[in-house]
């Protein structure tokens, strides 16, 4: 009997057929320009421009790529103007995908137009930011823990004064470079990315109660001879949405697990971001907490 | 002219059991009625009423000389006509499907489950909710599962009602199975829409599910064996003619079946219902029921031949208990009062070398409730009743040890304790020499939460208008309101879906749904024509939030959102229940669309399972004495799909590589495929033994082998590039079952 079920159980599992998947057609996904930016206080602006790419493709359907895809996908050849009341810029390419506007930036309160044709595709996309208010960093303090020999901990105190007349939102970095660079800047600290982000945390103000926001934290595996950078930007509402939305679908399970979510924008027919956030930087070479 | 008052109970001359909505009726006067759910009636009669008339589908009717001195605690008992399985052939005067054709009643099916063990499925096991989406206004949700979308709801909106108690999880193995055993099922009654008053708790559909009672004279037992599982149903007196008990078993051996041919499949479910009813005397009566039932999955070391010390199991199930004691206060009132117990949890462990992780959530009811029915005369009849029930919610508790700690932190879980309350009232009122018929009443609801009391009244109608003899026209309406939600993931299918009770933030739902239909009865054909047309409004349905994380989420309060909805179609149902061929023709045209400020950018969505187009053709025919064929096809149009369609790259926030973002279609936009499908059960009766009957089911799944599309993905076209394709999960499955009866 025991014989026999399992000869039916097998037959059964043979003649079962799997059926085959029917074929869909849906409307064929059209590039859309792809616009980052980033604000160096007192020197420039600079635009990214890549394109987005069909899930159709070989980088599409293994979920994206390496730095070799992302850079086929760099818009080279751009009209790319910013309007604010300094008048019209028409942006320099610095390098493929990169442009650059050296031109003073507007005060706190000024609106900035960019404008985008794409001579690739011929698109043309448009987004609109306003520079918001600087807010500098009023105490960074470093402390310096020698849990072991070679374990290092860092303990950072940061505050700022909140401007309470208006909502504000901020995003909170800290980034550490091994480095042994005697003078730091911005540029140095970025430079052959072996820069990390040790810490981010996006900030909304209606959540505290008091105009100074402090944060201690801990950083974890930091070496002496690193250097950090803390940033501090007083960001849109909108661009908190869009860093909120990153933050919130970051990480392999996330992908699988999570909503699906078309990431909020401010480009007119095209994705990504375009910010005028104007940073605060603090910069520290740890070798000086070991003196 | 003075009148008469006939009260009694109407039985299985067999087995004692008591018949539900058989129909008791004066031929002379026209004046009738139906048993309760507890197979009692109440009809007042002219004076010189001399017979009165018992229907039920499947048995003898019974004519009833009345004598004036004996009108009281009458007991009917009915012979069945035929003991043959399946296939419906006896000619009465009257049908279930009749009785709600000629009641105020719409936008309801009843259906005795004796009468659907020749529709196909898969694994040849009859399964109820399989049945009922194959009703028109009720949507399946993906291929086998045994999610119902009523009338454009959510899974969430329906009453699921086993001997009044609520089953919160309706489905073995991730939904493939309903948890409901048809040995153990009498009788199945769903309502999309007309909500009688005393029902209430969701939006969209009540399904009132009665066990069986259990056979008060004469042992006997009923059972299957299957590919995948087997069941057994016993039943007997504890006291000759007073009291009996029912309990039936069922468990799968999948996990035997996969070890016998060398895999490992761990998993299987089993589940317990048991009743016992006793008769104290005829104005009183009590029943207790219980269902107990479990999925548990395991892997261990041992059976890996891992290593590393490893293990994963889950355990998911349901238990109820229902304790009801009927009371005939005199003979025009009937009172039950019922308490209830759920609980519905989930248990999934795992453990890795020195990990470990265990995450827990659960709902416990403990309800009360007293319904009453009044038949003051044959115009009026009267029902109200109160309810209370204590829901005690653990949505999430997680205990996580080692390394894995500093990504899943331990967290007890919040406990959310809401109490429910409902009063409700209903009068039936049928004019004398009148063409209209009314039933009028209201539900009083609220919800007691921390810091928070909701509540409101819920009106309801419904009205018929007799055309002639045999067609008519209805309209309802009714307002409901819904506690609790079903909080769930859209893109990945878990075990793990958590009923969350009503907070301070998140508002109960609330719906108002007004149908119209008409309805043709052919008396000779016993064939019923009907189509009907709502409209749906949703306020406070609940979604996740875009790009919310489900995962070992504690907070899953600030992830959702509430929006509105709204739904309306039109359905088709042409209905035989008797003959050697019966079955039904089911259609509905529908459109079901959500409106979410914060999700789609603000423009509205159509809803998942928004199927423009369902139909489905049922078919029962005796082929000779000992084969009898069961059939079914449907049309569905595709469900809707969110599609991710593109990729984008930006520079990580560290600036030190690229983080790639995936773009969608718009929520929804896209429709899949249409499926449609034939299943087919071939059933062949054996000779019958003195007390032993058999029958051999032989059916197939998906006949054709055709795919119905459950999601849309990407895999490579074979010329060097991709293309999307609709993958189905079940093809052409055929089966073999064995079902006795002694």
């Amino acid at each position: 009997m025991k014989i026999l079920f399992k000869i039916l159980c097998v037959a059964i599992i043979l003649w079962s057929c799997r059926p085959e998947p029917l074929d869909v057609k849906l409307d064929e996904y059209e590039p859309q320009v792809v616009v980052s930016s980033q604000v160096i206080p007192n020197y420039l602006m600079v635009v990214g421009l890549t394109r987005s790419f069909t899930i159709l493709s070989s980088a599409g359907f293994n979920g994206g790529g390496g730095n070799a895809t992302f850079e086929n996908l760099l818009i080279d050849s751009a009209l790319v103007t910013i309007s604010s009341l300094n008048g019209t810029d028409t942006l320099f390419k610095l390098s493929s995908g990169l442009f650059v506007s050296l031109k003073e930036l507007a005060m706190p309160g000024g609106v900035y137009n960019l404008k985008v044709v794409d001579y690739g595709t011929g698109k043309t996309i448009s987004a609109n930011s306003t520079m918001l208010q600087n807010v500098p960093l009023d105490t960074v303090i470093p402390s310096l823990n020698l849990e072991e020999e070679e374990d290092t901990s860092i303990n950072l105190m940061i505050s700022f004064i909140d401007p309470k007349e208006i909502e504000n939102f901020y995003v909170l970095s800290v980034y550490s470079r091994n480095s042994n660079t005697t003078v730091l800047d911005i540029n140095l600290f970025f430079e052959n990315g072996s820069n990390k982000l040790e810490y981010q945390e996006l900030i909304e103000d209606r959540n505290s109660d008091s105009d100074t926001i402090k944060r201690v934290f801990t950083l974890k595996n930091v070496k002496t001879s690193d250097s950090l950078m803390v940033s501090l930007s007083n960001i849109s509402e909108g661009y908190y949405s869009f860093l909120k939305s990153r933050e919130r679908s970051g990480g392999f399970l996330s992908e699988l697990t999570n909503e699906p979510i078309n990431y909020p924008t401010n480009i007119n027919s095209g994705y990504g971001y375009f910010n005028t956030h104007n940073p605060s930087f603090r910069f520290f070479d740890l070798k000086f907490l070991l003196d | 002219m003075g009148q008469i008052t006939v009260d009694g109970t109407v039985k299985d001359a067999v087995s004692g059991e008591r018949l539900l909505f058989a129909s008791v009726f004066n031929e002379a006067s026209g004046i009738g009625t139906v048993t309760n759910e507890y197979g009692y009636f109440s009809l007042t009669l002219p004076l010189d009423t001399v017979e009165i008339t018992i229907n039920y589908l499947g048995y003898q009717p019974k004519v009833m000389l009345i004598h004036k001195a004996n009108v009281n605690d009458v007991e009917f008992n009915l012979q069945q006509e035929s003991n043959e399985v399946g296939v419906v052939v006896i000619n009465v005067k009257r049908t279930p499907q009749e009785e709600l054709h000629k009641s105020t009643q719409m936008s309801a099916i009843q259906i005795p489950v004796k009468d659907i063990r020749n529709i196909p499925s898969i694994g040849g096991e009859t399964d109820v909710i399989k049945v009922i989406q194959l009703m028109p206004g009720v949507q399946k949700g993906g291929e086998g599962g045994t999610g119902m979308y009523v009338r454009g709801g959510d899974v969430d909106q329906n009453l699921v009602l086993l001997d009044e108690a609520p089953v919160y999880n309706i489905g073995h193995l991730f939904g493939f199975f309903s948890v409901f055993n048809q040995d153990a099922i009498k009788d199945m009654t769903l309502y999309k829409g007309a909500f009688p008053s005393k029902y209430g708790g969701r939006l969209s559909s009540i399904l009132d599910i009665r066990m069986n009672e259990g056979n008060v004279t004469e042992f006997h037992g009923k059972g299957g064996v299957g590919l995948l599982s087997s069941r057994l149903m016993l039943e007997g007196p504890i006291k000759k003619d007073k009291g009996s008990f029912m309990i039936a078993g069922r468990r799968t051996y999948i996990d035997q079946v996969f070890k016998w041919i060398g895999s490992l499949m761990p998993y299987y479910f089993y589940d317990i219902n048991a009743k016992l009813n006793y008769e104290i005397n005829s104005k009183n009566h009590l029943y207790i029921s219980t269902y107990v039932g479990d999925d548990l999955l395991r892997f261990d070391q041992s059976e890996l031949e891992e290593d590393a010390l490893f293990n994963f199991g889950f355990t998911l199930g349901n238990v109820t208990g229902t304790a009801r004691w009927n009371r005939v206060i005199n003979e025009r009132l009937f009172v039950n009062y019922s308490l209830i117990y759920t609980n519905f949890d989930y248990n999934i462990t795992g453990r890795f070398e020195e990990n470990s992780l265990f995450i827990s959530s659960s709902i416990n009811d403990y309800g009360t409730k007293a319904d009453f029915e009044f038949f003051k005369n044959s115009r009026h009849k009267l029902k109200y009743g109160a309810m209370a029930v204590f829901h005690q919610f653990r949505p999430n508790i997680i205990n996580s040890q080692g390394e894995v700690e500093e990504f899943v932190s331990s967290d007890r879980g919040d406990f959310l304790g809401t109490l429910e309350t409902g009063a409700y009232f209903q009068h039936i009122y049928s004019p004398d020499s009148s063409k209209w018929d009314f039933r009028t009443g209201f539900r009083l609801s609220g919800a007691n939460v921390k810091d928070e009391n909701y509540g409101g009244i819920e009106p309801r109608l419904s009205v018929k208008y007799d055309l002639d003899s045999n067609s008519n026209l209805k309209f309802s309406y009714s307002m409901m309101r819904q506690y609790m939600h079903l909080v769930s993931s859209s893109t990945v299918a878990l075990p793990t879906d958590l009923w969350y009770p009503v907070t301070n933030s998140v508002k109960p739902q609330v719906s108002h749904q007004a149908a119209a239909g008409y309805s043709y009865f052919h008396p000779k054909l016993k064939t019923q024509f009907s189509v009907e047309t709502y409209y749906k409004y949703m306020k406070n349905l609940t979604e996740y939030k875009e790009g919310a994380n489900l995962l070992l989420n504690d907070d899953f309060e600030s992830e959702l959102l509430q929006g509105n909805g709204d739904s309306y179609g039109l359905e088709f149902l042409i209905k035989k229940d008797l003959g050697h061929w019966n079955g039904w023709i089911g259609y509905t045209l529908s459109w079901s669309k959500r409106y979410f400020d914060e999700l789609n950018g603000g423009d509205p969505f159509f809803s998942k399972y928004d199927r423009r187009h369902n139909l489905s053709v049922v078919q029962n025919l005796k082929l000779s004495k000992t084969w009898s064929f069961g059939g079914v096809w449907t049309f569905s149009s595709g469900a809707r799909f969110t599609p991710q369609t593109g990729l984008f790259g930006m520079p990580n926030a560290g600036l030190t590589g690229v983080d790639w973002i995936p773009v969608y279609s718009k929520r929804n936009s896209v429709s899949m495929s249409s499926s449609h499908r034939l299943d087919v059960n071939f059933v062949w009766k054996s000779k019958d033994l003195e007390k032993f009957r058999g029958e051999w089911h032989f059916g197939a799944y998906n006949v054709y082998n055709r795919a119905t599309p459950w999601r849309i993905e990407v895999e490579e076209d074979g010329n060097g590039g991709f293309k999307y394709v609709q993958p189905g999960l079940f093809g052409f499955i055929p089966s073999v079952a064995y079902n006795f009866e002694f």
